[in-house]
């Protein structure tokens, strides 16, 4: 599994609206699709419980870029990233995506080879796993699992 | 669209031996590509020595590189390194797009209007096919470097580019 599939770079930031326009004023990604999912999540340092995000998604080719505002709850993990200076809220990268074809089984090779898992949680038509790969890789690795029906609303070809 | 042609995610270390065992191990890769390159590039201070060791390998469509700087003008290589000097986890540098007309990536770099960080290489040791790449400083849009690379396509096979695998 590791990183075939790959098809996303993730970036956190401090204010979404902030680093859309930076991304489509520069480099032109426009038809961002927006969510704001308020989940129940599992975090490696804050355990269960509540995680309220902003996420937006473009795409450049078959490179999705997706941008993530940290709000509330369970996202440590997300903060650690955004840079040290409060005023800024230009992106930073955070993990990069690959899609997988088969949930159960991809989930099943996580555990068999006990990567440490940092964050899991779902939403209607996807499932995710981050996997911690700060220590090969300095960022998260995230496993994804979309339905056939989500893929395309989320600008997937 | 600027971040058409994405082909690579590239990253830093202190130590590429000590970076290139810890994806080994932790990713599986059983061979790296091996080059080091000693090179001229040029700069906004004019026509600079670089040499730096760089690893890369093939994750299906994705190339991943990771590059330790060694000498000349690297602190754009070293401005993403960890603050440790005993850390030599890589540490994410720049994205690389591929463009295969050399005149229009000039063009769109022009209009991208990113500051040039360096671009080469003016004069190279090694042996190599053409090519060319243009490093900018995107950290105050994307928080890290974009790489543009124009290559023949000799170079593109000389980097390993999968057969069949597409260009968008």
């Amino acid at each position: 599994m590791h990183l075939n599939g790959f098809f996303q770079n993730a970036y956190v930031t401090r204010n979404l609206q902030h680093a859309v326009s930076l991304v489509s004023e520069r480099h032109g990604v426009q038809d961002w699709v927006y969510f704001e999912p308020q989940m129940e999540v599992y975090t490696a340092t804050q355990g269960h419980g509540p995680c309220h995000v902003k996420v937006a998604l473009g795409w450049a080719g078959p490179l999705m870029i997706e941008l993530i505002e940290p709000v509330s709850g369970n996202n440590q993990h997300y903060l650690d990233y955004l840079p040290k200076d409060e005023r800024d809220n230009s992106p930073r990268l955070h993990h990069i995506c690959m899609r997988v074809p088969d949930w159960e089984a991809a989930r099943a090779e996580v555990a068999e080879k006990n990567w440490p898992i940092s964050y899991e949680g779902a939403v209607e038509g996807c499932k995710f796993v981050y996997v911690d790969a700060r220590e090969s890789l300095g960022h998260y690795l995230e496993y994804m699992w979309v339905s056939d029906e989500m893929w395309p609303a989320i600008g997937g070809k | 669209m600027f971040l058409r042609g994405h082909m690579q995610n590239a990253y830093v270390t202190r130590d590429l031996d000590k970076a290139m065992e810890m994806v080994a191990n932790r990713f599986g890769v059983e061979r790296f590509d091996r080059f080091d390159p000693d090179m001229v590039v040029k700069t906004v201070a004019g026509d600079q020595p670089l040499a730096c060791r760089v690893a890369s390998f093939w994750a299906g469509g994705l190339n991943i590189e990771i590059i330790e700087p060694v000498s000349g003008y690297v602190d754009h290589y070293a401005a993403m390194l960890p603050e440790d000097r005993r850390d030599a986890t890589p540490r994410f540098h720049h994205i690389s797009l591929r463009r295969d007309d050399e005149a229009a990536m000039r063009a769109e770099i022009a209009e991208l209007g990113l500051p040039l960080a360096f671009e080469g290489p003016v004069a190279i040791k090694e042996a190599i096919p053409s090519l060319v790449f243009v490093y900018l400083d995107g950290r105050a849009v994307l928080g890290h470097y974009v790489e543009f690379t124009w290559k023949s396509p000799e170079g593109w096979k000389f980097v390993g580019w999968p057969e069949g695998r597409p260009v968008m």
